[in-house]
């Protein structure tokens, strides 16, 4: 089954109150995300895992409806939007432990908290949308060509990867960039599917 | 040839796919070797920092509850597994208190397939759970991981039974698991199985404040797959620890079939509802290497009731290790068909076929209950099932050696692969449990009440009596009067005494089976409605059909709400209602009724099962009465052709159903051929059954209507005289078989045209055959016409008023058969 279409209906099935199933795959989808950014923004794990469970619930509340509010704009920026809330949530709350985001980090979270999503965040969905592509070529490519691959991730020079696998440089070279064409194309794919009005 | 050109997508040429989406910054104009760069560094693991003094190594699982962690111990370097509640508006205080709870009752656990808890830590406000570090796999996944194929059954079996053993330790030790799912074990590389988190664990004391506190929510912890019905219905109290007999039987049929009983994809509301009131499907229906005892097994611990699961999971564990051991298993219905052929199968005994035909036959009698030491139902307390339960499992078990050494024992013997029949196992175990002085009086019961519900099923009347007479005295003497042992020994009795006819006798056992069984189990309870059913059929017997309706609505009714449409006690209570409508002579009724049940009891019984045949003889016996005789003929010869494959010429079944085929010859007017039929049928089953029952004075009274019919009118009266004073015996003055030998008897004095004293007599029993058919029957009852005819024959036509118009004159006999002559000797699966 082709993933990218699978894909596109997520945040469309998501908004099922009663599809669980997309509701599991959503919290799979971007829980690491949303983790990430907060580590991103210094926060501590722990505190990163209590954001997480703030947007989450909140993002429950807001996308779990079969309304459409096009003022939210792209679900990027409404994530975005989210979880900075959720992190300046946790800190204000009374048995929040100290120390959990210094009042510096807070205050960058507050002053970007303008509309425009900032660089860290831009960083890290980026990276989220790689991840997500590379999980599908996992998932989908034949193994040799994901081993040929994730050597050359690993910085094993071409002309080696080619003896390994008795083939050619050639041969190596393509496996590459057929790689890196399907996953412009996924990544292309998913933020078409991201774009859609929530 | 490229080896790798079978990949997915596509050989687009880079930058030309049509999008408008924007990927600038991504990196795809990068050079090759910065693209990879990006890539390598958006794959990195998150790094996870530390938690307390912990430093975190990966996330292992989250759940309800919080995140498992892979972390190093800060001084011993030790690898550890970290629990870490999750806080945020989610974590209540209730939440912690559990968690706090946790550390205190997992620490106290010691057990090699529970993992270790070293200790807790609160750090910065949230608490943190330091547990042994397991590598291994979930035990779903270890069951269908492939190094050669899926595990086998037994590998898994073997595995799950000791992890039955762990959840056992923990219960014996008052902690009950609540949130059993295969995340929540893993299996390690030398396939031991280990339990993690016993978090949910609720302790069983009852002046537990705290326990008693948390439970008082009615809020829902644990992963609803795997929940209970009662864990799923928010009932809490009734959470114990029948609840991880469920969430096991959940695990072991994924383990076996690869997938849960009801699919979890479905939405939540719909997998609640599934796990409320849906029924799983057998797992051998979704995995042919499984069977119906492992179906048994599973459904067992599966039963949406509690009181219907294994009372312990120690007493899951044991089933599985029977399993394993090709013994007989708890859960599966404790027949003795299914016990024998365990047993058979485990010393291959030389049974050959004519004896495997007879093996059937037991599974026709009364299961009695060697293995089926049922709970109290009432009971939740977890520990006192247990000690009951093991109880139970002793005096099985010394059943089940008393019958193997039995079967050992008669193996050399039998060396030359000679035949081996059941009849002689029987009369060994009967005289072997004679000789033994040293049998506990419940186990002796139990050994007594099989043999004698298995000599039943043969047919053997006497022998059956005397074993069930023994076993029922045993049992009172063990158990008590009132007890569900006494009471299934009763009810193999009252089958009995009613195959033989003594209606006053069955009666009076049916009735004390029924009080005990409604004053020891919960109302509705199926053995009290097939108690009621069982009445019911001796009410018709005796000819109260309102009460015997009566009866049998309110047991069907019990029967299908606890068991269900299609269960077989269902399906033979409904049967025996449709012959309510026979008995009152509504015969399209009845016949519609029985047609529209006869695939469904097929289905349930199986072709060869006494209910199918009892099924299609009572619809042959009406179509026989509606004149439809070719169709009618073709049911008897099948079942007669069935009877004697599976039950032997001498069984009463097979004698019922070629008695029913000659009176059928004999309805059609084949007068000699039915004569020859009912004469043989009429000396075995003498011979068999004896004068006196209701089989053989049918068979008198067809036979004695034959030969009044063909000018013989002297034996015909010698016949009809045995019969009338056998029916008065058996049934009463009034009852209608009673008044079908009299009017017999009538007519044929009649007929012999003989002395006047033969005319007054006749005329006295014509009458009073008439009034017992107009109280008994509805106006327009062939009978009663036939009857009157007979006066009038006597009288002249002046005499009688209000007579019908002769019709061509019949036998009245010819359809005495639709009175209860052809009443089937019962409910043998009762």
């Amino acid at each position: 089954m082709d993933s990218n279409t699978t894909r596109a209906s997520l945040l469309s099935r998501v908004r099922d109150p009663r599809d669980d199933a997309a509701w599991r795959e959503f919290e799979e989808t971007y829980r690491d995300l949303i983790v990430r950014y907060c580590r991103s923004r210094r926060l501590q794990t722990a505190d990163a895992e209590d954001v997480r469970q703030l947007v989450m619930f909140s993002l429950s509340k807001g996308l779990r409806s079969f309304e459409y509010r096009p003022e939210r704009g792209k679900f990027r920026h409404y994530l975005c939007r989210t979880i900075r809330n959720a992190i300046i949530q946790h800190s204000a709350r009374p048995n929040s432990p100290k120390g959990a985001l210094d009042t510096q980090e807070l205050a960058g979270v507050l002053a970007d908290d303008s509309g425009e999503t900032d660089a860290l965040w831009e960083r890290e969905w980026m990276d989220h949308h790689y991840r997500l592509a590379m999980k599908t070529i996992r998932d989908t490519f034949e193994p040799r060509s994901v081993e040929v691959f994730d050597r050359l991730l690993d910085g094993q020079p071409v002309d080696d990867v080619a003896r390994l696998y008795e083939t050619t440089t050639q041969a190596v070279h393509k496996v590459k960039q057929r790689i890196r064409n399907r996953m412009m194309e996924l990544v292309r794919e998913q933020i078409r599917e991201e774009d859609e009005p929530i | 040839m490229n080896r790798f050109d079978d990949s997915p997508g596509s050989d687009r040429p880079f930058g030309t796919q049509g999008s408008s989406a924007d990927l600038s910054g991504f990196g795809f104009d990068l050079p090759d070797e910065e693209w990879m760069r990006v890539v390598r560094s958006a794959e990195k693991r998150a790094e996870l920092g530390s938690i307390g003094s912990y430093e975190l190594i990966e996330e292992i699982s989250r759940g309800a509850q919080g995140i498992v962690y892979r972390a190093r111990q800060p001084n011993t370097r030790r690898e550890i597994a970290l629990k870490r509640l999750v806080a945020g508006s989610f974590a209540a205080p209730m939440v912690r208190a559990r968690f706090e709870r946790e550390v205190r009752i997992a620490s106290n656990l010691n057990h090699p397939n529970i993992v270790t808890v070293y200790g807790s830590e609160v750090h910065e406000g949230q608490p943190n759970l330091a547990m042994e570090w397991i590598d291994g796999v979930r035990v779903d996944r270890w069951a269908h991981r492939n190094p050669a194929g899926r595990r086998s059954v037994e590998e898994v079996l073997r595995v799950f039974a000791v992890i039955c053993d762990a959840v056992h330790h923990a219960h014996q030790r008052g902690v009950i698991h609540r949130d059993l799912k295969p995340s929540n074990i893993l299996v390690d590389a030398e396939d031991r199985p280990h339990i993690l988190d016993f978090g949910l664990a609720k302790i069983l004391e009852a002046d537990d404040v705290e326990a008693a506190h948390l439970t008082q929510t009615r809020d829902f912890v644990g992963t609803p797959a795997y929940a209970s019905p009662e864990q799923v219905r928010g009932r809490q109290t009734e959470v114990d620890v029948r609840s991880d007999v469920y969430a096991l039987g959940v695990i072991l049929f994924q383990m076996l079939t690869g997938r849960l009983p009801y699919p979890d994809d479905r939405n939540l509301a719909e997998l609640l509802q599934a796990i409320k009131d849906r029924e799983p499907p057998s797992p051998s229906s979704l995995d042919a290497r499984l069977d119906r005892e492992i179906d048994a097994i599973v459904l067992k611990a599966l039963s949406k009731e509690p009181a219907r699961r294994y009372a312990s999971v120690d007493g899951l564990a044991a089933d599985v290790r029977r399993y394993l051991a090709g013994e007989p298993v708890s859960a599966h219905p404790p027949t003795t068909t299914y016990y024998l052929r365990k047993m058979i199968a485990r010393h291959r005994l030389p049974f050959a076929l004519a004896s495997a035909a007879a093996i059937l036959v037991i599974g026709f009698s009364i299961a009695t209950t060697m293995l089926s030491y049922r709970l109290n139902e009432q009971r939740n307390a977890a520990v006192l099932a247990e000690s009951d339960e093991a109880k139970a499992r002793q005096v099985a078990e010394q059943v089940n050696a008393f019958l193997r050494n039995l079967l050992e024992a008669a193996e050399p013997d039998r060396a030359g692969g000679e035949e081996v029949t059941v009849r002689e196992v029987l009369d060994k175990a009967a005289s072997r449990v004679e000789e033994r002085d040293d049998l506990a009086p419940e186990v002796e019961a139990a050994i007594r009440g099989t043999i004698g519900a298995t000599y039943n099923g043969l047919g053997l009347l006497e022998p059956a009596e005397r074993h069930l007479q023994i076993a029922l005295k045993l049992a009172r003497e063990a158990h008590g009067d009132t007890h569900v042992e006494v009471a299934r020994h009763l009810r193999s009795l009252g089958n009995v005494y009613r195959v033989k006819g003594q209606h006053g006798e069955a009666g009076q056992v049916y009735e004390e089976a029924y009080s005990i069984f409604e004053t020891v189990l919960e109302p509705g309870h199926e053995d009290i409605a097939v108690a009621l059913a069982n009445l019911a059929v001796l009410a018709m017997e005796h000819h109260d059909l309102d009460t015997g309706e009566r009866q049998l609505r309110s047991a069907i009714d019990m029967l299908t709400r606890r068991l269900g449409d299609d269960h077989r006690q269902t399906l033979a209570a409904k049967l025996d209602l449709a012959l309510v409508y026979r008995e009152r002579g509504q015969l399209d009724e009845a016949a519609a009724r029985l047609r529209s049940l006869l695939p469904a009891v097929h289905e349930a019984f199986g072709p060869d099962h006494t209910r199918s045949f009892q099924a299609m003889n009572n619809l042959a016996v009406i179509l026989k009465n509606m004149k439809e005789y070719d169709e009618a003929q073709g049911y008897y010869e099948a079942l007669i052709e069935n009877a004697r494959r599976i039950y032997g010429d001498d069984h009463p079944h097979t004698i019922q159903f070629e008695a029913n085929l000659a009176s059928l010859l004999q309805a059609r007017g084949d007068l000699d051929e039915a004569e020859a039929a009912l004469r043989a049928v009429f000396a075995r089953a003498t011979e068999v059954l004896g004068d006196a029952s209701p089989t053989t004075l049918s068979i008198m009274n067809n036979l004695a209507g034959t030969l009044a019919s063909s000018d013989r009118s002297a034996e015909a009266i010698e016949l009809f005289r045995r019969s009338v004073e056998g029916s008065k015996a058996l049934y009463g003055d009034r009852h209608p078989v009673t008044a079908i030998a009299m009017g017999g008897l009538g007519h044929a004095l009649i007929e012999s045209g003989a002395e006047a004293s033969q005319y007054r007599e006749a005329e006295s029993l014509l009458k009073q055959a008439l009034a017992i058919f107009e109280t008994a029957l509805p106006a327009d009852h062939p009978f009663r016409r036939k009857t009157r005819e007979g006066l009038r024959t006597l009288y002249g036509p002046d005499h009688l008023n209000d007579v019908e118009a002769l019709t061509a004159l019949d036998s009245p006999l010819d359809d005495r058969a639709a009175l209860g002559g052809e009443q089937e000797e019962g409910s043998p699966d009762r």
